[in-house]
């Protein structure tokens, strides 16, 4: 029988990983009402620490990327792992507001901010080079997964038990992936003498070295002087908007507004959660066939068209609205494979993880942004309309900066029907 | 518009609330209704809208004159306003009798209208620029210099928007309550759809093939159609003529810059074409709002209709001519005349 590639086992461990970290993303939304009860504080406190292991987890991927090329792969998994546990462990002995803030908000965020989307793009982009996309779509989606698996579970918990066994279960959950995570997970193909998957030549990447923070703000220089981070990131930054900035904050309760139940109008995020895994490797698979930019263009115009319709949706039958869950939820993340792609043939092997670190911080970056200004419309003026159309409109801007990816010069552009086969990994 | 109470009723004691009902089902812009009681304290509670029917709660505990104002967007988001009064009791002053003489109800303010008729001049431009020049140089052939005057074309259909909102609240009231109404109605759906048109133009400008633009171009002729005035009695009737007619016109101005730009003698028979659907419906709307012609010189609709024809009869004279320049001068004329007849309401 032939040997499965040891990047195989790489990957899987490193879905186990992000998996057992996905849980503390799922937590913030349980803990709001179980620590008012207890303590007292009010939303604000709450919102407060939320926002910054928001903020921290958007903005750590830079720093964490150049962590990785400094110290390798299982050292900064394996540390960041034990960081949010002792983080999540130590808030059940907690019992004013800075403790809250610097364990959720510093601590947690500063953690899982290692365990992000960048952790993912490294993986598949040192060990793999066929099927890269979908690796990295697989990687992408169990964040997804975890939070669809932990979410439900850890809010019964908290209900019947007390948020602090929420707590120890995902500090447990992220301690029990660490042992599996320090025997199999290994930085580089050429550490076991091997090549990266379907590579023809072996990896000769020279390791980062000096600070990585210095690495990290080098990246960012590195990036802005180039036209195609400001277009790739503008485009992250509306994907982060038009998705958890608009959707996942706001759609439950406009569709309230609507006169849906609460149960089925949560029950839509769900729906989005589970078509989120599916779009997510589908898009994996596609982005190893097809150019990225056209993907993109597809996966935003038509998201920008969803949202431009959904005002006409609302109060309309409710077989359109969950047309519109399941199209949206095929498209929620499906634009990460393609993205780090592009960063990756921009950027070239060696520094595209850094870049695409700074491409994510935007991401998130639009997420909190829309999250807020979409609920100060709703707040004024007691209508999502102006939100959703907006963001509908800022898709179909985004559709048309992924097309302008990687072009010389202003003109027509010329893309190939198929993915250009990309040279050899590390060479 | 009828309302209850009626205009200058005195009413012996005073009504729980003020029902308006319209020819056709309307949505409130901002307040909708306010009324002001004789001290000018506001007497109106709770707006609600059913289909053409609006109605407001009314709190009247004095004595005397009380004055209504609404304004409302009607379903092809044409706005009007309107103010009148009633008494209880007996007639007397009132702080706000003054808005009884801010004009006829019904009709947009001049500015407004003004505004409005730069708008809609600033978007046909723009689908001229756009749809018509990418069309001529599909159907004849593709210049260098077609490029520009797609991007101009395309940075006008989306300038058009914002000016088309400011056209809306000069015709109704500046303020951030009637600017998210008019934002929420049917009205800022159409300005969003068209903005995402003008994107996507944008954004098809990177594809290596043009003609995905002409299927924007016919959408965006289908959303002009949609905001047009409809014909009673003969639903979608007078939105399909007015999307083929705006099509039509875009395509011929179009297909003259191209000409102008770049001289090519193959566009005498497209002209003709293009031009001949545009005059054809063009005139039978000009026959359905005009009661088959009986209100041409009666209303102010007519008068503009008679003005579209003479300037478009210059514009093909020249054309006959071959006077291509002029031709595309007076059309542009033709187009702000165009824009004055699709801004003024019909008289049927």
């Amino acid at each position: 029988m032939k040997r499965v590639h040891y990047a195989w086992v790489v990957a899987a461990v490193t879905f186990v990983a992000l998996l057992g970290a996905a849980g503390f993303r799922a937590t913030p939304s349980i803990l709001i009402v179980p620590l008012q009860n207890e303590f007292g504080w009010n939303r604000a406190i709450i919102s407060i620490a939320v926002s910054i292991n928001l903020i921290l987890f958007g903005l750590m991927g830079p720093f964490a990327a150049a962590l990785m090329d400094r110290f390798g792969l299982r050292s900064v998994t394996v540390g960041a792992l034990i960081t949010i546990s002792a983080g999540a462990l130590a808030t059940t002995v907690m019992n004013s507001p800075w403790q809250l803030y610097l364990l959720w908000g510093v601590v947690v965020g500063m953690g899982t901010g290692c365990m992000a989307s960048v952790l993912a793009a490294t993986v598949a982009g040192r060990w793999f080079v066929q099927r890269r996309g979908l690796v990295l779509g697989a990687l992408t989606a169990a964040g997804a997964t975890g939070q669809l698996i932990f979410l439900p579970g850890l809010g019964y918990l908290a209900q019947t038990a007390g948020w602090r066994y929420a707590a120890v279960v995902v500090a447990v959950a992220a301690l029990a992936v660490v042992p599996i995570v320090a025997f199999f997970l290994r930085n580089r193909p050429s550490d076991l003498g091997i090549r990266a998957y379907g590579a023809t030549e072996a990896d000769s990447m020279p390791t980062n070295t000096g600070s990585p923070i210095l690495n990290a703000f080098r990246g960012l220089r590195m990036g802005v002087r180039s036209r195609d981070f400001w277009l790739l990131g503008g485009s992250f930054f509306i994907c982060g908007a038009s998705t958890n900035g608009l959707i996942g904050t706001h759609l439950i309760p406009a569709s309230m507004d609507h006169g849906m139940p609460e149960v089925a109008a949560a029950s839509l995020l769900a729906v989005i959660g589970v078509f989120d895994v599916i779009g997510t490797l589908a898009s994996g698979y596609l982005t190893d066939r097809f150019d990225s930019r056209w993907l993109l263009f597809f996966y935003y115009g038509l998201r920008g068209l969803s949202l431009l319709l959904l005002p006409f949706v609302f109060g309309s039958p409710q077989f359109a609205l969950i047309l519109f869950i399941v199209f949206y939820g095929l498209d929620w993340v499906a634009t990460v494979p393609p993205t780090v792609q592009l960063a990756r043939r921009v950027f070239g092997a060696q520094n595209f993880a850094i870049v695409y670190g700074w491409i994510f911080a935007a991401h998130q970056l639009g997420a909190a942004t829309i999250a807020f200004a979409a609920g100060a419309v709703r707040t004024f003026f007691g209508d999502y309309q102006i939100a959703f159309m907006s963001s509908g409109l800022l898709c179909l801007l985004a559709a048309g900066l992924v097309l302008r990816i990687a072009r010389e010069r202003p003109g027509r552009v010329e893309i190939p029907e198929r993915a250009r086969v990309e040279a050899p990994a590390y060479s | 518009m009828q309302s209850d109470p009626q205009p200058d009723a005195v009413l012996v004691s005073a009504p729980p609330e003020v029902t308006l009902v319209f020819s056709e089902p309307v949505t409130p812009a901002g307040a909708g209704i306010k009324v002001y009681g004789p001290s000018g304290a506001p007497a109106a509670g709770r707006v609600t809208s059913t289909g053409a029917v609006l109605k407001a709660q009314l709190t009247a505990t004095e004595q005397g004159t009380y004055i209504v104002s609404w304004q409302v967007l009607a379903a092809d988001t044409h706005p009007s306003r309107g103010v009148f009064a009633f008494a209880v009791g007996r007639e007397s002053p009132n702080p706000f009798a003054s808005l009884l003489d801010a004009g006829s109800a019904g009709t947009a303010t001049p500015l407004g209208l003004a505004l409005q008729v730069i708008a809609r001049w600033v978007h046909f431009i723009g689908f001229a620029l756009t749809f018509g020049v990418v069309a001529d140089s599909l159907a004849i052939r593709p210049h260098q210099a077609f490029r520009r005057l797609i991007v101009a074309g395309v940075v006008m259909l989306a300038a058009a928007e914002p000016l088309a909102l400011l056209a809306q609240l000069a015709s109704l009231s500046f303020d951030g309550d009637t600017a998210v109404a008019v934002l929420g109605s049917n009205f800022g759906r159409l300005v969003g759809l068209r903005l995402g048109v003008a994107l996507l133009a944008w954004t098809f400008l990177a594809l290596p093939r043009l003609w995905p633009m002409l299927a924007l171009g016919a959408l965006d002729a289908v959303l002009d159609g949609a905001g047009a005035h409809g014909v009673p009695g003969w639903p979608l009737a007078g939105q399909a003529l007015v999307a083929v007619h705006v099509g039509a016109i875009g395509l011929w101005v179009g297909g003259l810059v191209a000409f102008v730009t770049a001289p090519d003698r193959r566009f005498g028979r497209s002209a003709a074409a293009t031009l001949g659907v545009a005059v054809g419906t063009g005139l039978a709307l000009a026959i359905v709002h005009t009661e088959a012609g009986a209100a041409l010189v009666s209303s102010d609709y007519g008068r503009a209709v008679i003005l579209k024809v003479l300037v478009v009869g210059l514009a093909i004279g020249l054309a006959a001519l071959g006077r291509r320049r002029w031709e595309l001068a007076v059309a542009a004329g033709a187009i702000g005349v165009a824009a004055l007849v699709g801004a003024l309401p019909p008289a049927f």
